[in-house]
């Protein structure tokens, strides 16, 4: 399955966990996830529902946050195109990654996620 | 000696193609979704997208569901590369378009190896599409060869007028499958370069990084050598005829892309009634004609 | 070489005497796997003393006299055999076509009027690759017949045990398949002919249900009704042209075209519709897919090697008789139809040996449309399928039969992911499928020359049943291929025999050295073959072309090894399938609406109502009935004239 970056627009709950960790799984490196919206950045109003878990990041790392009930197309769009600037460095950093493992280094490639924040 | 500098020219054309083709066909890509793009009311991308693509798909990571389906995409490329090599250097038409057959049906195999059900529902779809156009296919290769008197493409580029004057019938329904060939909406069944009426990706579904960019690179390979074929139609002796391939092409070209952009996809039964009627109508009609002429 | 092929004919008859009497299951299995070893040596010895001389050679069996009699008492037999079947099962309405045409054949040779004398047997090239194509596809199934029919007999507890009976019915077959194609004589020929139309339908009906019972008799009929046009050939042929040699009456034929009797025909197009019926042609086709309901060594003897090949060698016989007449018209007309039909009708079915009965009415459909052209070039191309129809069939029959076998079904459905689940038996079923439609040297180069010999002669009719036919046939066997590939992870139990993986082994074996010896092939053998038929020599095939094919070859046999190679350990996988992610772990299963695990399936298409037997079946049999009564119309037309 190909694919760079994974919109997820809604919370995370019991039912679609599990779908939302395979998918996130099936996509190759590097990749990039955008969330949508304060239900899927936190859960939003849901939060305390009993079957919510939360945002997105319960379940996968998350690289940028777009809040907003609901979030404006504006920031939206600038979501995303901060979402392209950070695939094109993860990209470069996973090169590297491959370069220094042919090598036979130590690297490490995807553990962390980006964590930045539109406004 | 004549002969063999001959034979090197058509070496060469062989190898030129292998090395040209895929330039020409990202680039004409590269046009396709700029002017789609602005038929669309949109800015559209750089030309030269395409080409960065497939940069970085090769650099992604290789996932596969198995591996045969590396292997199984890599001969679809091999035969495709083969196919065009074959055409340009001037070999027999009719073994172009089976070899392009067989190419098709490792495409065909390599996405029903995965068992996944969105790339066995394309693959299948891929087939009908293979069983609607190879008539007309074939028949074209009929039509060349009743204008001039020979499969053999070095020859059909020497005889005296261009194949179209023959073969009117048989260039329209070629040119009506070409569409279903460049994965062209209404019959983009099988995979669609439009997401918006697509059912997940089609036979490319299962495809990441090195492998889907061997398929866009196939892909672009099997373009230019349609195309060429187009270009067939329209070459005799004469030089100038070269230019008057050239136009075609761009025409045809543009044509295809509009046709994209106005029209929905269809389903499988109206491809298929649509594409054998167009093929009995255009090549049979014409076929028919000329056996009562010649 | 006389010696030799007295031998061929009458040591199948004999073995067949002893294989009736012997009981005991151990000895029976000995007696045939020797008596398969001398056919085959005396066939290969046979070529060995032909390419000594590569002269066409005429003679007399031993106490030709005698025999003559013989025959005839064999033709009362097989009538009074026919005659006695059918009214036990209460169909004796078939019994007078036997009678009919025996009683005609018996005026001819006992008061008819006086004939030329000649010899009676003949060979030559086409003898020749007859010879070989029976002697080692046919012995081969036979060998493999005693694993298969042991397993058969353990896992059928419900069929009696008639063996003894099916082993002397296969010698049987052998004697009169070496004899018709040897024969030169036209009564001996018919006396053969009917032999095998006798015994097929006593091999169809082998289990004695009902089905098979009811489909031996259309076999029988429809073979009769062959052996009918043949007997009507014959009474011409003694009483206006005095003869009763084959060769004459195809010299005859050939005469038309330069301003002869154009009655000359008439024998002519009696033994075109003969062979149009052996070689199950449109109208004629259900006898064919009825015979599946037999034992499958007998459905793969059939099919690819014996009776199916019996009518195409008849064709390819008076080819040159044919060549631009209203005979050799019906016979291409009849054959393109039969390969367009028989390919649609292929797409809609899922039991794997039926889409092998289709693919074969198919296939010598375009044979038939070949031999019926009658150029050079086509008649090549014919032979050409004929031989790796002959292989590729046989070994996709047993291929079939050794999965029923081991997985208990033989529906393409089940057989999902056989690459992984049996490596072994689905390579040899992938080299069989290319073999079939994928080997440059089969299905694609006699395309390549049907196409060019129809443009030349502008039949647009025949052009478009081509085109579309090669469409259709991609269609079937395709999808097929890409079935056994899908994965499914589990290794099943194979429990095919050493003896049957020997017989298989050996035919995709003989698969790709066709493949690789296709040049040699076509230069030592096919070719003086064509030469002798049609006096001059042309080469077919550019070189060019050639190497292109070889290229193709060579890649389209890798393949499937290294799809072996790949397949063959189970392996674990970086990512599972997409499936919306709801795939539970591996490719198989998903969680359904319910929060329950639920198996995948994924079918092919058959688009049943759109191609399935009902709907183009009756058509198809008017539409190629309606062709057959026209053209034999047309030729009676000038006879009488």
């Amino acid at each position: 399955m190909h694919a760079d970056i994974l919109l997820i627009t809604g919370g995370i709950n019991s039912q679609n966990e599990a779908v939302v960790k395979q998918i996130y799984s099936q996509m190759p490196d590097p990749k990039v996830v955008v969330a949508v919206g304060t239900c899927a950045c936190t859960g939003g109003i849901f939060k305390e529902c009993y079957n919510i878990k939360g945002g997105v990041d319960t379940t996968i790392p998350v690289d940028i946050y777009v809040p907003g009930c609901a979030a404006r197309p504006e920031s939206i769009i600038d979501g995303v195109v901060k979402a392209i600037a950070l695939f094109q460095q993860k990209h470069e950093d996973y090169l590297a990654y491959k370069k220094a493992k042919k090598k036979g280094q130590q690297a490490e490639f995807g553990k962390t996620a980006q964590k930045e924040k539109v406004v | 000696m004549i002969e063999i500098t001959y034979f090197m020219q058509r070496v060469i054309a062989g190898i030129l193609f292998v090395l040209a083709a895929p330039l020409i066909g990202g680039l004409l890509e590269g046009i396709d979704r700029k002017i789609s793009a602005r038929m669309q009311g949109r800015k559209g991308p750089s030309i030269l997208q395409p080409f960065y693509d497939v940069a970085k798909l090769v650099k992604k990571q290789l996932l596969a569901v198995n591996n045969l389906q590396l292997l199984l995409v890599t001969s679809y490329f091999l035969f495709m590369v083969f196919t065009g090599a074959l055409f340009f250097s001037g070999c027999d038409i009719l073994m172009c378009f089976f070899a392009m057959s067989t190419a098709s049906m490792f495409l065909l195999l390599a996405s029903t190896s995965t068992h996944s059900p969105y790339s066995t529902m394309g693959s299948h779809r891929e087939l009908i599409q293979i069983m609607s156009y190879e008539p007309m296919v074939l028949l074209t290769a009929v039509g060349f060869y009743l204008a001039s008197d020979s499969f053999k493409v070095y020859e059909i580029v020497q005889s005296d007028r261009p194949t179209i004057l023959f073969a009117p019938g048989f260039f329209l329904g070629f040119v009506f499958i070409l569409t279903i060939k460049f994965r062209k909406s209404p019959f983009d069944l099988s995979t669609s370069h439009h997401a918006h009426q697509e059912v997940v990706k089609g036979v490319t579904t299962e495809m990441v990084g090195l492998q889907y960019a061997l398929t866009e690179l196939a892909e672009w390979y099997e373009n230019v050598f349609l195309l060429g074929v187009v270009g067939l139609f329209f070459v005799s002796s004469n030089p100038w005829s070269y230019l008057a391939a050239v136009i075609a092409i761009a025409v045809v070209y543009f044509i295809e892309i509009l046709i994209d952009n106005v029209s929905a996809r269809v389903k499988w039964q109206l491809m298929l009634k649509m594409a054998w009627g167009m093929t009995l109508i255009t090549g049979g009609l014409n076929l028919f004609i000329l056996d009562l002429i010649r | 070489m006389e010696n030799v092929i007295t031998l061929l004919i009458g040591l199948p008859f004999v073995v067949a005497l002893l294989l009736a009497f012997v009981t005991s299951d151990k000895v029976r299995g000995k007696i045939v796997y020797l008596g398969g070893l001398v056919l085959l040596i005396l066939s290969v010895a046979a070529a060995v003393i032909w390419f000594g001389s590569r002269q066409t050679v005429t003679f007399d069996l031993p106490a030709s006299e005698v025999l003559n009699y013989l025959v005839l008492g064999g033709d009362f037999f097989l009538m009074f055999l026919v005659i006695w079947l059918s009214v036990k099962h209460h169909k004796t309405i078939i019994s007078v076509l036997s009678i009919v045409q025996t009683l005609m054949v018996a005026w001819v040779e006992l008061f008819g009027p006086e004939v030329a004398e000649s010899h009676h047997m003949r060979v030559d090239w086409l003898t020749i690759i007859m010879l070989l194509i029976i002697g080692i596809i046919g012995v081969l199934i036979g060998v493999y017949a005693v694993g298969y029919m042991r397993g058969y007999h353990m896992h059928h507890k419900e069929v009696g045990d008639r063996r003894r009976f099916f082993f002397a019915m296969i010698f049987v077959f052998y004697g009169a398949m070496y004899g018709l194609v040897t024969s030169m004589n036209i009564l001996w020929l018919d006396f053969f002919w009917e032999t095998t139309s006798v015994c097929s339908f006593l091999l169809i009906g082998y289990t004695q249900t009902q089905e098979a019972v009811n489909n031996s008799f259309r076999a029988l009929w429809m073979n009769l009704l062959g052996g009918l046009g043949i007997a009507i050939a014959i009474v011409y042929a003694a009483c206006m042209q005095h003869t009763v040699n084959l060769y004459d009456i195809i010299d005859n034929g050939v005469l038309v075209a330069l301003g002869a009797d154009p009655g000359n025909l008439l024998p002519i197009a009696m033994l075109a519709f003969a062979a149009l019926t052996k070689s199950a042609q449109m109208p004629f086709s259900s006898w064919l897919l009825g015979a599946m309901v037999a034992p499958t060594p007998s459905s793969a003897l059939l099919h690819s090697a014996t009776i199916v090949k019996a009518g195409v060698y008849m064709l390819i016989r008076i080819s040159v008789a044919m060549s631009g007449n209203s005979v050799g018209e019906m016979v291409y007309l009849i054959g393109g139809f039969t390969f367009f039909v028989g390919s649609l009708l292929a797409i809609a079915q899922s039991d794997g040996k039926k889409v092998l009965a289709y693919s074969t009415i198919s296939n010598l459909g375009l044979i038939t449309a070949c031999a019926g052209m009658g150029k050079q070039e086509t008649v090549w191309a014919a032979l050409f399928l004929i031989l790796f129809h002959a292989v590729s069939k046989s070994v996709l029959f047993q291929c079939v039969g050794a999965i029923e076998n081991a997985t208990g079904s033989r529906d393409i459905e089940d057989m999902q992911g056989l690459a992984t689940r049996l490596p072994k038996l689905a390579l040899v079923l992938l080299i069989g499928i290319a073999g079939m439609f994928l080997a440059p040297f089969g299905m694609l180069i006699s395309k390549w020359a049907a196409l060019k010999a129809f443009v030349d002669v502008k039949s647009t009719i025949m052009v478009l049943f081509i085109v579309f036919g090669s469409a259709t046939t991609v269609f079937y066997w395709t999808k097929w291929m890409a079935k056994i590939l899908g994965f499914n992870e589990k290794r099943e139990n194979d429990v095919t025999q050493r003896s049957e993986y020997a017989s298989l082994f050996f035919h995709a074996a003989s698969i790709i050295l066709l493949c690789l010896f296709f040049p040699a092939i076509s230069y030592f053998m096919i070719e003086p073959l064509t030469k002798e038929l049609f006096g001059t020599s042309v080469t077919v095939i550019t070189e060019g072309n050639m190497v292109v094919m070889i290229i193709m070859a060579v890649a389209i046999f890798i393949v499937p090894l290294l799809i072996y190679a790949v397949t063959r350990q189970r392996k674990k996988y970086d990512v599972i399938a997409y499936m919306g992610g709801i795939n539970v772990g591996d490719n198989k299963s998903f969680i359904d609406s319910f929060g329950e695990e639920m198996e995948l399936h994924v079918s092919n298409w058959y688009m049943e109502e759109w191609l399935g037997e009902k709907k183009l079946m009756l058509p198809s049999i008017i539409l190629g009935t309606l062709i057959i009564i026209v053209f034999l119309g047309v030729v009676l037309g000038g006879a009488i004239r």
